[in-house]
């Protein structure tokens, strides 16, 4: 028999088939003996399996036992709502996976130091600037205004650095709004800082002073020069960097859009940002 | 390392910059509607409890067959609600609170698995993949239930999820893959083998316990 439907068959008894195909599916498995016999292995296997994994005794006291850690954690921290959504898209923004091993909702300074230090790992002294502060201030740091105001965002921004808003919203995907922009201190070092976001997704633009023999070149090679400025990229788990040097300023742009994209955006902004870069104020 | 310090160093004096704010275009700030159960901290318990607590059993039955363990299971469905919990903005705003609940719960077995090293864990091996007969006889119904779920405690990891999500919790394919984090063609393709590998651990089960004999099937290894 011909056309045998054997890798339709999960899908037909999942009820998964697309209506089109699922005469062709039936009519098929009237007529050839081969794949009915599979198919009706499969089906009862399914019964059997489903039969025998619910045959089982639920543990007396499950119910009262998550009850009395949802009272625990209740009781002992009455909660503020808005500050709990906030923690919320943090743990969206980490992924639940890392946020787990973070134990998001209890992070203590170290345990966020000793985090990035684990997840920076791989990236080299400077990239791990720009890294930190999106790390300390955009994810962890919950710093933002808790309504969008531009007046506001320009203001602590500082008027001399106020055209680095247009520059990046300019540029930011689809869907993404430039909710922040400030200066900002992570370990002693001052960032002047704006955040993008979409939902739970987080981009950075970061601009830092050198310090003496700071550059990217030292020991990274730079991924594109189309603009005529040599641009660096790394990853960190699922966090994209991507910079560049001035004569006075590291640049960063960190999210977690994929590597190509973080690149190009910085790549088109390149430029604009060198060029305003003199006129900064940190 | 540094003692850890955020600062917001604070606002620099205004003046009006009413041009460039004119000249930039804004997006409405999206954000969500207040919602009275995020305000009022008692009625957000109830609809909490009322919207996550029915599927309890259900939770502790995948996480009893993912661990294989019942104080493992216990305490990952007990870890599971409390994230739950804490996250419970998203679980409101997801469209299948279900298939987030389940999500949380694999990723707190995950956890523990990582967390407890001895944990043991068919996950590693695909061996048994490899070794799959063509066409498995259909043995299911002459074992117990201990049998079978013997035979599916066999099963490497992800693909005993996946055949657990479908054939048991009885979720459509994209739930599977979004309680998995796994693209739709993934999970067919795991539920393929891995319902494919559960005949064949059944056959091998039966033969072990003397219910099958005989010569294998013709194509079977
Ligand atoms: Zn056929
Ligand atoms: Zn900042």
């Amino acid at each position: 028999m011909s056309n045998h439907v054997l890798p339709m068959l999960d899908r037909f008894m999942d009820g998964e088939l697309p209506p089109r195909d699922l005469a062709g599916v039936a009519k098929h498995l009237a007529d050839c003996p081969e794949c009915r016999a599979e198919h009706d292995a499969a089906v009862q296997t399914r019964a059997r399996l489903r039969q025998a994994a619910r045959s089982f005794l639920p543990p007396a006291n499950l119910r009262s036992g998550i009850e009395s850690r949802l009272d625990a954690e209740r009781k002992s921290k009455p909660r503020i709502w808005l500050p709990l959504a906030i923690a919320a898209s943090v743990l969206a923004a980490l992924g639940l996976n890392e946020a787990w091993q973070t134990d998001y909702l209890r992070l203590t300074p170290e345990t966020q130091t000793a985090y990035v230090e684990t997840v920076s790992r791989s990236l080299t002294p400077v990239m791990r600037v720009g890294f930190a502060d999106h790390l300390h201030c955009t994810i962890f740091g919950k710093n933002f205004a808790q309504r969008f105001d531009l007046q506001e965002i320009l203001k602590s921004l500082g008027l001399r650095n106020a055209q680095l808003y247009p520059a990046l919203a300019k540029h930011i995907p689809e869907g993404y709004q430039v909710i922040e922009g400030h200066k900002c201190e992570v370990q002693g070092r001052r960032y002047l800082h704006l955040v993008a976001r979409k939902g739970d997704h987080f981009i950075s633009l970061l601009f830092t002073r050198r310090g003496s023999g700071e550059a990217f070149e030292r020991d990274l090679r730079s991924v594109a020069n189309e603009t005529g400025i040599p641009l660096y990229a790394s990853g960190a788990k699922r966090f994209q960097l991507a910079g560049f040097e001035t004569s006075g300023f590291l640049v960063f742009l960190v999210s977690d859009l994929s590597a190509d994209r973080n690149l190009s955006m910085l790549s088109t902004m390149s430029a604009e940002l060198a060029g305003v870069a003199d006129k900064l104020e940190l | 390392m540094f003692p850890l310090q955020v600062t917001n160093l604070g606002r620099t004096p205004w003046t009006g910059l009413d041009q460039l704010i004119r000249s930039v275009p804004i997006l409405p700030f999206q954000r969500k509607p207040a919602d009275v159960r995020t305000t009022d901290a008692q009625a957000r318990t109830r609809s909490f409890d009322a919207e996550a607590l029915p599927y309890m059993d259900d939770l502790f039955r995948m996480a009893l067959r993912m661990t294989r363990d019942r104080a493992r299971a216990e305490d990952a469905v007990q870890e599971a609600y409390l994230q739950a919990w804490k996250s419970f903005d998203r679980f409101e705003s997801g469209t299948n609170g279900r298939a987030w609940l389940y999500k949380v719960l694999f990723n707190c077995v995950h956890h523990q698995r990582r967390k407890w090293l001895r944990f043991p864990s068919a996950g590693d091996s695909e061996e048994v993949l490899e070794t799959l007969a063509a066409s498995p006889l259909p043995v299911a119904d002459k074992l117990s239930d201990a049998q079978v779920l013997e035979a599916l405690d066999q099963i490497p990891d992800d693909y005993r999820a996946v055949v657990l999500l479908v054939d048991v919790e009885e979720f459509a394919y994209k739930d599977a893959s979004e309680v998995l984090g796994v693209p739709i063609g993934t999970v067919m393709s795991r539920l393929s083998r891995g319902r494919k590998a559960l005949r064949a651990k059944l056959e091998e089960t039966a033969r072990s316990y003397g219910i099958l004999k005989g010569e294998r099937k013709e194509g079977s290894s």
